[in-house]
């Protein structure tokens, strides 16, 4: 394993919390829906929705805070629909979700014609950059700074405000009334009736919460390195996110972990590719966490029904 | 489990046969609804764009019956979707929600393409069997791991077979950019499976090929094993009621795993069908998720199979209309997408309540 040094050091951990975010962020949103009992498929076309606009307001207006607020309203209209349909018309949550998957790449890949006269992808010529951390260039050579400077030194307000989000997001489940409710709300609706409220507006506050953190997602996968709008460009990444929802069980910080471990292997898959030496095939190293998700889920599983038959 | 188990009641045969009729005239009112009201969205969004309505429209839902070319061009887009339409539609019926038609389809094709390219000596239609039998199995097998998961420790299938889905492609994209790569290909892709292999075309000089009428077989075949066979009336007894079923004697586990194994194999078919008849190889991403376009031909054909098989060409039009729009009026191809997606978000809406409280309160008004 010559290579090893070349993919082990402070650079993969950068490109870990580069790749990690999106995917933290999509799983936060996917804990707040899984805690009221709704599987959220239709993550990944809110994220997707929330990238586009994340460009298009940036470039139209050239302003950092109006291309967030355009990620993030547009990814909660379209949560809003998600939660319209299924809570209140009655929709099956997975083809609904699947609906939402598809009017998202829909709406995008029409907008991006009828806009910008291209089919695949929309790169402004200027566009604001996107608030970074900026660390002393002196730091990058030192021992234990070195670390910190390659790991933090431009990276965008996004991965930061994920990182918070992970606490407020435990604090707001566990600590607070609200999240008492919405717990309540996954576990046992007739209680929450009983004690006189709503489990379908609870409910659909879950949903507009995830399609908050899906517009954060998507604003971060659109502006943090190319400033640039690609179809289907989340390629999945609100699915991981999802599953690293199911693999952190639904806790925030089981969630941080297993986002982390989604994203240290898109970071290892990436590196690999440019390090002959080392051997590895960046798609086997794709597919690990899916499958570890899948047997952490089985085992979850026999661990449940274990429980139960004792 | 035969039908003659079902005791007949005389008086309420003629209720039970009124009943019938109206649950299949709703079940072909409600996606025409869904199907008319996404169409009108689109008039609002061409409209709106400053395009005339009428003339795409016009090419959009007539454009694939204008000549031979655009319709045989129709007829091939719809055959990936029956495969994964059916696909889901048998998983569906056994009680199970296989939305990892994309993945099995992609093993299937895989599978098949190295059966293709492998077995050359074989004569023509015997090497096409082979090929089918081979991409039915690693469709099948890859689906059945979702039924086994489901059936011994209650993983949820909608999770798993998302999950495989990843994996499958993944595993795909691996065999194709090492052990399985053309070395001369550009691009990570098989080499071509052997001539005798390669699918008719049977509307020159459209793509639909010999593979239409495979999937129309494997359709037909789905069918008559679902609605006519004892395994597929457990099959939909275990579908409508688990427990009811485990009462009758019939071992449900079993029955699941077979289940998605069958729906496993019918998106294999499918995967091996365009490996065969378009580009003659395996290539990664040859699929643009007829996984999920055949997961919509099922929910809008109510996952009956005949509906299924009518919103498979329903959908194929829609999809070729929109591409002959494109070349016809500046509204762009993507439209099709948009109201695609408007159908299937709004596809198991309950409408009908309001809709009828709409009718009652028109009615007071007059």
């Amino acid at each position: 394993m010559s290579g090893l040094p070349q993919l082990v050091n402070a650079d993969l951990l950068g490109a870990l919390l580069l790749y990690t975010t999106p995917i933290l962020l999509a799983a936060i949103g996917c804990v707040f829906t899984q805690q009221a009992n709704i599987l959220n498929i239709a993550m990944e076309g809110m994220m997707l929705t929330a990238a586009f606009f994340a460009i298009a307001v940036g470039a139209a207006t050239q302003s950092v805070p109006l291309a967030l607020a355009g990620a993030i309203l547009s990814a909660m209209l379209m949560s809003a629909i998600f939660a319209y349909v299924v809570l209140v018309l009655g929709a099956d949550v997975f083809v609904a979700g699947i609906g939402i998957n598809l009017l998202a790449d829909g709406v995008t890949v029409f907008l991006l014609e009828r806009l910008y006269k291209n089919e695949g992808s929309f790169t402004p010529d200027t566009f604001p950059t996107l608030w970074r951390l900026t660390l002393p260039a002196d730091w990058a050579n030192q021992p234990v700074l070195g670390l910190l400077y390659h790991m933090l030194n431009g990276q965008t307000v996004i991965v930061f405000t994920a990182l918070i989000l992970v606490v407020v997001s435990h604090i707001v489940l566990y600590r607070t009334k609200i999240g008492v409710h919405i717990r309540a709300t996954g576990e046992n609706p007739e209680a929450v009736e009983a004690a006189g409220l709503n489990p379908t507006t609870l409910k659909i506050i879950t949903v507009m919460i995830s399609g908050a953190c899906a517009g954060l997602g998507g604003a971060q996968l659109a502006m943090a390195t190319l400033n640039q709008f690609v179809r289907e460009m989340t390629n999945g990444v609100g699915f991981i996110g999802l599953s690293a929802e199911i693999f952190g069980n639904a806790t925030p910080f089981g969630t941080l972990i297993a986002s982390a471990v989604f994203g240290l292997a898109n970071a290892v898959a990436d590196r690999v590719q440019v390090i002959p030496a080392l051997n590895v095939s960046p798609d086997l190293v794709l597919m690990l966490p899916y499958v570890v998700t899948l047997i952490a889920l089985t085992f979850a599983m026999i661990q449940r029904r274990r429980g139960r038959i004792a | 489990m035969t039908r003659d188990s079902i005791p007949l009641d005389e008086e309420n045969t003629a209720a039970r046969f009124s009943g019938a009729l109206r649950s299949v005239g709703n079940a072909v009112l409600q996606p025409i609804m869904t199907i008319v009201f996404a169409l009108l969205i689109g008039v609002l969004v061409v409209v709106a764009i400053g395009q005339d309505p009428i003339a795409a429209y016009h090419a959009f839902l007539f454009g694939s019956f204008d000549n031979a070319l655009d319709f045989g061009n129709l007829l091939a887009k719809a055959t990936p979707l029956i495969t994964t339409g059916i696909c889901v539609m048998i998983a569906f019926r056994g009680g199970a929600f296989n939305i990892g038609g994309e993945g099995q389809m992609y093993l299937g094709a895989f599978w098949g393409a190295v059966a293709g390219f492998t077995f050359v000596s074989l004569p023509g239609p015997l090497l096409i069997v082979v090929i089918i039998l081979v991409a039915a199995v690693a469709g099948g097998l890859w689906a059945a791991i979702a039924g086994i998961l489901k059936a011994l420790w209650e993983v949820d299938e909608v999770v798993s077979t998302l999950l495989l889905n990843y994996v499958a492609m993944l595993l795909t994209q691996y065999l194709v950019d090492n052990q399985f790569k053309d070395v001369t290909a550009g691009a990570p892709m098989t080499t071509y499976v052997a001539n005798q292999a390669w699918l008719p075309q049977i509307l020159p000089p459209s793509a639909v090929t010999v593979g239409l009428l495979i999937a129309l077989a494997v359709a037909i075949g789905t069918w008559f094993l679902m609605f006519r066979t004892v395994w597929g009336a457990r099959v939909r007894a275990v579908g409508t009621n688990r427990r009811f079923a485990q009462a009758m004697g019939i071992d449900v586990r079993r029955v699941l795993i077979q289940t998605m194994f069958i729906s496993g194999a019918v998106a294999g078919i499918g995967g091996a069908i365009e490996v065969m008849g378009v580009e003659h190889r395996f290539y990664q991403s040859f699929s643009p998720g007829f996984g999920f376009l055949g997961l919509t031909a099922a929910l809008l054909g109510r996952l009956n199979p005949w509906g299924t098989l009518a919103m498979a060409f329903v959908y194929a039009a829609l999809l070729n209309g929109a591409a002959i729009m494109q070349i016809q009026t500046p509204v762009p191809n993507p439209l099709v997408n948009i109201l695609s997606g408007i159908i299937v978000v709004l596809m198991t809406a309950q409408a009908r309540p309001s809709i009828a409280r709409f009718l009652r309160r028109k009615g007071a008004a007059a």
